[in-house]
């Protein structure tokens, strides 16, 4: 009995140190000595690896995380197959992206049609070539609003809240602003409160939160997101569909060399036909590229001198 | 009743206290390491959530070449968040894009904590050799590391400073609990042990001779139960002690009996003498009163009366049953009153009695009756051992403080196989009738009774010594009452 109650004792105590033993057992963190003193002054700039020897802009169509992702793949591809590295370059508004072009410090771009009509004949850009989604190369502007709105029909948005895209997009904010013209009225008097969201996906996030009561967004995009994302425009509905528009080109700077103007032609209107290039134009919904032409525009065009007019009269009236 | 040597609740005490001594420690030590663990987790948590939040923030800047809004991002970051020393961004060739160091940027610091593919982030401990600081780098890729990744440093010393701060907390909670562990162990020891000391002090108040107190519980649990039995026990124990008192009173009083019809036809001997001196006297007033020996006479009959007196006061004493009171009580006297009953019978078998009592025998605390009645038994005992004649010598004297009275004879003695067995009760050589085998019983009882004792020598054909010591009444052991 007395023997037992010692073992007793001795394995409490043992179980003690023990679980003493095992607590106290941390892994030690490793720690690395770091000497702050070496300094360097001028670390501010930014020096790639590659020198990249051509560029691409974009306009941000969709938030600029969203276009990076979306073109990356076939920013990739054009350089693996041309042969040279290509970088990308995103700017806020198409304006920015228009004058990247002008100036030449970008080579080629993906541009919006409403980007595109408003580059003078003399400029520097000239069109390369132009996506076909199914089957026609065509894209549309889509009016939205959110699902529970009483909104039914353009009109309805009159005093309301409204979100157009880019001054320079053609869904974003030209096919609304023509809308209105027809009405014979200015968005400024007809529509309550207008705001830029620079990119499509984010009109349609505010549509879908009721920050706004509607917006006009661009067929691409949305059904993109419909595609990829489709709980980001479960909220919303379309009320409107416009009539159809040249689909954005691939535009390039006029004075890049023949050479690398021509292999980007060949690489773009080739992809469709190698497994790689096909994967990447399906997960940008496109069939292939072809090749572009002026006239496509016309629709927007025409649409652009309406609104113009229109914004005259009202002016002089 | 034995001693207790370690009481129930210092056993209690101890015992709680051990215990939470062994397991407080560990679930200090093992609080201690989560909650420091958690609150390390916590705060990396929160650097990682601002290196996160700033890449990707930065992504739209980063993406649009706007240098300007992503040095105010980081600087904004710092002045936001005290615990944050630095932040930086480097792009994928691991360039500085921007900082918010003073000036100078510590270009070693690019290298410290490089990401490793598709991980979200990366905690590093990062030690300036200079200042002696240590910071908690975290590393964040921004779009997967296409665009490079954020840096964010959080000084380590701001972490300590808090996790120092909870940990005196939690010390002061720890010492708190432990003194109230100890406290809660002295209560519970106190309310547990209670009841168990009531009992155990009811055991040692325990007097079979007086009425037992009971002892009142009202735990509702084993302990009243234990209780109860208790003085179940106690009630019981109390009755069969008087039955048993009272069987013993009644053999002592069967054995005095005995012994009295022992010596009732010495005595009436005794009473025969002075009766007959007393009827001549008598006789003669009668025949001639008015002569002068008449007073004479009556003087002799007052003589015979005293001694008739004597004989009859001496059997009344012996025959009184009990007297629980203790007394001075002189040996000289006692043994004298033991003669004095038993002397017809030495005289009738011619035994020569020798006595040789000091004068500074002194006296004891006791009761002479009881005395009176072992040294007749002791003395009867002798003369039935020599039915035809001897010697009985009777020695009483003071050794250092101890009376020791011999009762020697000149009889038959003890076989040596009967020596073990003479003061168990009914044990008897006697013819039946004659004897009851209680004499030495008794005798042994009352004499230890007095905190005395009772040896005896014999050897068969030679004689018997019984010896007894007892108290005197200066050595002051035996002022008690008889047990």
């Amino acid at each position: 009995m007395l023997k037992s109650k010692k073992i007793f004792i001795l394995s409490l105590i043992l179980l003690h140190f023990f679980l003493l033993y095992n607590c106290n057992n941390q892994e030690k963190e490793e720690i690395l000595e770091v000497d702050f003193s070496e300094t360097e002054t001028d670390v501010n700039n930014v020096s790639k690896k590659v020198q990249f020897s051509i560029n691409m802009a974009v306009s941000a169509m969709t938030s600029p995380k969203e276009t990076y992702i979306y073109y990356q793949q076939l920013l990739n591809y054009i350089s693996r197959k041309i042969n040279t590295p290509v970088s990308m370059k995103q700017r806020k508004t198409y304006q920015e992206v228009n004058n990247l072009l002008e100036t030449g410090e970008s080579n080629f771009a993906f541009i919006c049609s409403g980007a595109y009509i408003r580059t003078k004949k003399n400029s520097n850009i000239e069109l390369l070539a132009v996506p076909i989604v199914k089957n026609e190369p065509y894209y549309y502007s889509y009016i939205i609003t959110h699902k529970d709105s009483s909104i039914k029909k353009f009109d309805d948005f009159y005093k309301r809240t409204f979100a157009f895209t880019d001054l320079l997009s053609n869904t974003g904010r030209l096919y609304p602003l023509y809308l209105i013209s027809k009405l014979k009225q200015n968005p400024e008097n007809y529509f309550s409160k207008i705001i830029y969201t620079h990119a499509h996906d984010f009109s349609i996030h505010v549509v879908a939160r009721k920050i706004v009561d509607g917006a006009s967004v661009d067929s691409l995009v949305f059904e993109y997101i419909k595609k990829n994302n489709p709980d980001k425009i479960l909220d919303v509905k379309i009320i409107k569909i416009s009539p159809p528009f040249g689909i954005p080109p691939i535009v390039v700077n006029r004075y890049i060399d023949s050479k690398t103007k021509n292999k980007l032609r060949k690489t773009l209107f080739t992809m469709h036909r190698d497994e790689e290039g096909k994967k990447i134009l399906k997960n940008l919904m496109f069939d292939k590229f072809i090749e572009a032409h002026d006239y496509l525009y016309n629709t927007v065009r025409d649409m652009d001198n309406f609104v113009k007019k229109a914004e005259l009269k009202q002016k002089y009236q | 009743m034995k001693d207790v040597k370690v009481k129930l609740r210092t056993k209690f005490i101890l015992s709680i206290t051990i215990v939470v001594l062994l397991f407080g420690s560990i679930n200090i030590i093992l609080i201690r390491k989560i909650t420091l663990e958690s609150l390390q987790r916590e705060l990396e948590k929160r650097g990682v959530f601002i290196a996160q939040n700033l890449g990707e923030h930065v992504i739209e800047y980063l993406l649009h070449e706007d240098f300007l809004s992503v040095q105010k991002l980081v600087d904004e970051i710092k002045v936001l968040d005290k615990d944050v020393a630095y932040t930086f961004i480097i792009s994928s060739d691991e360039k500085v894009i921007t900082h918010n160091f003073n000036q100078t940027f510590p270009v070693e610091l690019i290298k410290a904590n490089l990401l490793s593919e598709e991980k979200e982030y990366n905690v590093k401990l990062i030690f300036d050799k200079n200042k002696r600081f240590l910071y908690r780098d975290i590393a964040v890729p921004i779009l997967n590391g296409e665009l490079g990744m954020v840096r964010v440093g959080l000084a380590e010393k701001n972490i300590t400073y808090q996790i120092n701060k909870a940990n005196t907390i939690f010390t002061g909670m720890v010492i708190v609990f432990f003194l109230a562990g100890i406290f809660g162990a002295f209560v519970f020891a106190y309310l547990i042990t209670s009841p168990i000391s009531k009992i155990v002090d009811g055991f040692a108040k325990l007097d079979l001779d007086k009425t037992a107190e009971e002892i009142r519980i009202k735990t509702h649990d084993e302990i009243e139960y234990l209780a109860d039995k208790f003085n179940e026990m106690a009630r019981r124990l109390q009755s069969t002690h008087n039955e048993l008192k009272n069987a013993q009173t009644k053999l002592i009083q069967t054995e005095k009996l005995a012994s009295i019809g022992t010596l009732v036809s010495g005595l009436a001997h005794e009473i025969n003498n002075p009766l007959s001196g007393l009827k001549n006297c008598l006789n003669r007033i009668k025949k001639k009163p008015e002569k002068k020996e008449t007073l004479k006479y009556l003087d002799l009959m007052l003589n015979a009366l005293d001694k008739i007196e004597y004989v009859v006061k001496g059997l009344l004493d012996f025959s009184r049953t009990k007297s629980d009171i203790f007394s001075p009580v002189s040996v000289k006297e006692v043994i004298e009153k033991a003669f004095s009953l038993v002397g017809y019978k030495l005289e009738k078998h011619s035994i020569e009695v020798i006595k040789d009592i000091k004068n500074n025998i002194g006296s004891l605390m006791g009761d002479p009756h009881k005395l009176e009645q072992v040294f007749v038994n002791l003395i009867l005992n002798s003369i039935d051992a020599m039915p035809d004649g001897g010697k009985l010598i009777v020695e009483a004297f003071n050794n250092n403080n101890k009376i020791c009275i011999f009762v020697e004879d000149t009889g038959k003695g003890i076989p040596e196989a009967y020596l073990n067995k003479i003061f168990d009760p009914f044990f008897t050589t006697k013819e039946t009738g004659k004897g009851t085998g209680l004499g030495l019983p008794i005798s042994f009882n009352f004499i230890k009774a007095h905190g005395g004792e009772i040896f005896v020598e014999s050897k068969q054909g030679i004689g018997t010594i019984m010896k007894v010591w007892l108290p005197s009444h200066s050595s002051g052991k035996t002022n008690r009452r008889e047990k």
